[in-house]
């Protein structure tokens, strides 16, 4: 287990293997908290699992091009703090807190923790589907 | 010899000045340049005024003109100006020749010309009409053009959403930079405003000074260097040559609203380097629109707006015109949960995002180390369009 945050990125924030910063952004229904998984917790390929075994409203089956990960010294460095906020689907929830912000500043401090991300490289990818009749 | 301002000196007029920069009251030593100005804008109306009151007259003297700093109001932000009766000189001639004047037509002319200023600018009207019309005898017209490049210095140290406002007699009216050009776009066609330009130089000649700059949407500009201004600065004429990319800073000459001349201040060169991207996307922008245009609704696990064709055939449209005019290297390209296009790059220095919409496009400029962000929008349309493609060429060289 390690220090690290995983996050699960969709197929649609992905292009040429890089993901967009708006995966390190909460979105609008997220109240100014991403969701993470604890390193400490489950590991990146754990993660990736788990978020993929959950449903949404419509009853489909959640998506995910593979765990993206930051440390927990990434976020304390751009001054987002970070709360356990363990689900009944998920005890190794937890949250990086963009509360406050400015919405210019919400960029900045996702495109900064991209940054890390993508220095680190994926931490878990699912293997490439089979081609068909192979 | 000491001179004192009355205890009770006669209020002249008031400047207020207005604006975020002066909401915690405390008045900026740049902006006292306004005081000067408009000092300098009251000699003027005043010498206009004479002349339309006298149009035989070829000539005006007038008394020595001592505004002083009489109060300051309103926390710091309203300096309260005197007018003072003239200095004897020191062989005490010139309070003989002044005295008598002084008391009667010359403070009243003064003062006129304070009152009529207010009208102008409050209507833009009033005596620069005298100056400007047909057959108005030449002094006439010389004192409005003074009058125009008085309005034209008038609010230089004011930012877009800052005013002066002008109290005589508990009336207020309030001057912007913008109304001073538009004064002057009326009566003469054409007006001088701070402007940064860039572009690559055309036609350098060392020996008068100048140059021209063919900016990215096409038009032509003239830079005069004062020389000067190289002795002060670190450049030499030398270093501006033909197709080197450089920056310009300093007063624009626009007329009938088009840049005509730039008397520089600041001249940086633009290196020509490559675009130092940390990673570039291998599939072409058509192939990356495709796949936009294949999102319907809901596309993030049931939530996000899928981009309307409109959006994406705009986008195309303004990375085609970036790719061609700046040589903007390719995009990333994402989807938002709005419905926007939404182009990443990382240059060296800094992550730049352009999202774009129906009709405008959004740029996000974001320091990786330091806490420097720079926002813009512009409508897609050509002007705009070049604002956001010289931003966008900074920002992808790390040149901030």
């Amino acid at each position: 287990m390690t220090d690290l945050l995983h996050r699960q990125v969709h197929p649609s924030f992905v292009r040429d293997g890089r993901p967009t910063s708006q995966a390190y952004r909460p979105t609008p229904k997220d109240d100014s908290r991403l969701s993470v998984s604890c390193g400490r917790k489950v590991d990146a390929r754990a993660a990736y699992e788990r978020h993929i075994a959950l449903k949404n409203a419509r009853g489909d089956a959640l998506r995910s091009a593979g765990t993206s990960s930051v440390s927990r010294e990434e976020c304390a460095k751009e001054e987002l703090p970070v709360a356990d906020a363990p689900t009944d689907a998920n005890d190794a929830h937890v949250v990086i807190v963009f509360a406050g912000l400015s919405h210019t500043k919400v960029e900045q401090r996702a495109a900064n923790l991209l940054r890390a991300a993508l220095d680190r490289g994926w931490t878990f990818q699912p293997a490439p589907a089979a081609p068909a009749g192979a | 010899m000491s001179r004192d301002v009355p205890s009770d000196p006669e209020v002249f007029a008031a400047l207020r000045f207005i604006g975020r920069r002066f909401e915690d009251h405390l008045l900026r030593v740049e902006v006292m340049s306004e005081l000067v100005a408009y000092r300098e804008l009251v000699l003027w109306a005043s010498r206009l005024l004479f002349f339309i009151d006298n149009p035989k007259r070829q000539r005006v003297r007038l008394a020595p003109f001592d505004l002083v700093l009489a109060d300051v109001k309103e926390g710091s932000t309203m300096p309260v100006l005197a007018l003072v009766e003239p200095p004897p000189a020191l062989d005490g001639r010139q309070a003989t020749l002044f005295a008598d004047e002084w008391q009667t037509e010359q403070k009243q002319l003064f003062q006129r010309a304070r009152d009529e200023l207010m009208q102008v600018v409050q209507s833009g009207k009033g005596m620069l009409e005298h100056a400007f019309k047909d057959g108005a005898p030449e002094p006439q017209h010389s004192a409005g053009l003074g009058l125009l490049q008085g309005f034209q210095n008038f609010g230089r140290s004011l930012l877009d959403d800052e005013a002066i406002g002008l109290n005589v007699a508990k009336s207020e009216v309030q001057y912007t930079a913008q109304k001073g050009r538009r004064l002057a776009e009326r009566y003469v066609g054409e007006y001088e405003k701070p402007t940064t330009i860039r572009g690559s130089v055309r036609a350098a000649n060392r020996d008068t000074s100048t140059f021209q700059v063919k900016r990215a949407d096409g038009s032509v500009a003239s830079v005069f260097v004062p020389p000067l201004f190289f002795r002060v600065g670190a450049r030499t004429m030398t270093e501006i040559a033909d197709e080197q990319s450089v920056e310009v800073e300093g007063l624009g000459l626009f007329k009938n609203g088009q840049l005509r001349r730039v008397q520089a201040e600041r001249v940086s060169l633009i290196p020509d380097t490559a675009f130092a991207l940390r990673e570039t996307p291998t599939t072409p922008v058509v192939e990356q629109l495709r796949d936009l245009r294949a999102l319907k609704d809901g596309w993030h696990d049931g939530e996000g707006v899928a981009p309307k064709p409109e959006v994406i055939d705009g986008a195309a449209d303004v990375l085609s015109f970036l790719e061609e005019t700046f040589s903007v290297p390719l995009p990333f390209l994402y989807p938002t949960f709005d419905g926007a296009v939404r182009a990443e790059w990382s240059g060296p220095a800094w992550h730049v995002v352009l999202e774009m919409r129906d009709k405008d496009a959004h740029l996000i400029a974001t320091a990786f180390t330091g806490p420097q962000t720079f926002e813009r929008t512009e409508s897609i349309d050509k002007a705009g369009l070049v604002k956001l493609g010289e931003e966008l060429v900074i920002y992808l060289r790390g040149m901030q």
